[in-house]
């Protein structure tokens, strides 16, 4: 059996801080983009954003922990120790070594780091403080649960946006097969705290600039204009079956098969080619059948180009259909966090046998059986979940129920 | 001329939990305790040191960073501030 467990999940969304209510709002379609509350927008093309409301990073973390990293990091931390919570694991009484730590980011402590480049600016280097360096770079998330908890086995960090907690599954494949049996992987991200990282998600184009929170953000639509973005993430503990086994844990869903493939920077590639080889090689890792897929939770960009590509690979790889849909539509695309929380809602499918809808969106002019409106009853025993990054990788990874973990 | 008081212990531990996120009393900081046993560590203690700097006019050696205990630092501080013209 190649897969891997997932014993543990906690989701930090704009929808949910927690998973049972996440669960509620993306089964209710219940979209929450609004305007962006940070800071002022008014001399920007955009305005919209998912945030997460009521998160108080100082209730969970602790002061030492807080002054050096961003909320980015922030989020990840919370979210460890829920999902170390979740599975049941106490990192103080395992072999710190078993357990690998891999937290995704694309845009790092942009917020941290806009502080730090005013001081310099304004007042000099000697105002800079010496956090800079480990609050602001991508691999601080990793670095930081690994710290706090202790966790010793391999670490890494991916950096290529929405792919990257897709990839980190497929990383702690082959870390297990390498005899480290346990990982934390996760995602998250904070692109709405500060002008700079506004700035910089405008000079990539595809924001919309539509102001009406329910019209912005239409994947498969025929309206669509480009994304919103949205904060947060989820992190997962993830352990061989055997490991899961041993300590008796509750297996939440199984990590059947992944695949990632590259199509070129910068752009979504526009023939679909890649991201229908990495499904492709999803499934057969998995050996998984197109025709076993319950459902499938699209990347769904909402840049018409993209989606087309999508629905393309999709239909190649399922001719005879399969539902699709793309519940971040209702509260934004969370670069390294957004395929976290698809993974959390794909569990969470597994787990309730039911398919969320895709808020906002009506009619698709793509023929593709996308989820709208109301839930749809499942069953649901096979996930899969579609990643694409602007860097121009294009993943895919397959879950499946509980139920079907064998040795 | 400096026209700044003394630093207090009570100042110091205002400085370390801004710098460095961590609550210490006044009075932990009065003893042998080194910076590591209270939780403060190199990253941190260099914080302090550049925010001691900045906040009374001060250039301190690299031995600053290199202060054990908060009475260490805390002297050598004060030493400066007695002897700048």
């Amino acid at each position: 059996m190649t897969g891997l467990a997932i014993t543990g999940a906690a989701v930090l969304a704009p929808t949910g801080g927690d998973l049972d209510s996440f669960w509620a709002s993306t089964l209710a379609g219940r979209s929450v983009i609004g305007p962006v509350t940070k800071f002022d927008t008014s001399e920007f093309p955009v305005s919209l954003g998912g945030e997460i409301p009521d998160f108080d990073a100082s209730a969970v973390i602790e002061g030492r922990f807080l002054v050096q990293t961003d909320r980015f990091t922030h989020f990840a931390l919370a979210a460890a120790d829920r999902a170390l919570t979740d599975a049941d694991l106490d990192p103080s009484t395992l072999d710190p070594y078993q357990i690998g730590v891999l937290m995704c980011s694309y845009g790092g402590g942009v917020e941290f780091g806009q502080r730090e480049i005013e001081q310099l600016w304004r007042n000099g280097p000697r105002y800079v403080g010496p956090y800079q360096s480990i609050a602001w770079f991508y691999a601080a998330s990793t670095g930081q649960v690994s710290i706090r908890r202790g966790l010793k086995g391999p670490c890494a960090v991916l950096v290529n946006d929405e792919s990257g907690v897709l990839d980190g599954f497929g990383q702690a494949i082959r870390t297990a097969r390498r005899g480290t049996p346990m990982m934390l992987v996760g995602g998250a991200e904070a692109p709405l705290d500060s002008p700079f990282a506004l700035a910089c998600q405008v000079g990539g184009g595809l924001l919309s600039k539509v102001s009406d929170p329910t019209e912005a953000y239409l994947p498969f639509d025929a309206r669509a204009s480009g994304y919103v973005p949205g904060e947060g993430g989820a992190v997962f503990t993830v352990e061989t079956i055997d490991s899961a086994r041993d300590r008796a844990a509750r297996i939440r869903a199984v990590v059947a098969g992944h695949a990632s493939t590259f199509s070129g920077l910068l752009a979504f590639d526009p023939t679909g080619e890649g991201l229908e080889r990495a499904i492709r090689g999803a499934l057969a890792v998995a050996e998984c059948d197109p025709a076993d897929v319950d459902v499938v939770f699209a990347d769904g960009v909402g840049v018409p180009a993209a989606d087309a590509a999508e629905a393309r690979a999709i239909q190649q790889v399922f001719p005879e259909g399969v539902p699709v849909t793309v519940p971040k539509a209702g509260f934004g695309r969370a670069y390294a966090g957004a395929s976290a929380i698809d993974v959390a809602a794909a569990l969470l499918s597994l787990e309730h046998g039911v398919i969320p809808p895709t808020p906002n969106v009506g009619v698709t002019p793509y023929d593709l059986d996308l989820v709208t409106g109301a839930a749809r009853p499942g069953p649901v025993r096979v996930a899969l979940v579609l990643a694409r990054g602007f860097g121009g990788t294009n993943s895919a990874l397959v879950l499946r129920h509980p139920d079907q973990a064998t040795t | 001329m400096s026209t700044e008081s003394p630093l207090s212990v009570e100042q110091l531990a205002t400085i370390i939990k801004e710098s460095a996120g961590v609550g210490l009393d006044p009075s932990a900081l009065a003893t042998d305790s080194s910076f590591e046993d209270l939780g403060v560590d190199s990253l941190g203690l260099l914080g302090v040191v550049v925010k001691l700097e900045n906040q009374y006019g001060l250039t301190l050696s690299t031995a600053a960073e290199q202060c054990q205990t908060a009475g260490e630092l805390v002297e050598m501080v004060n030493s400066k501030l007695g002897t700048a013209v």
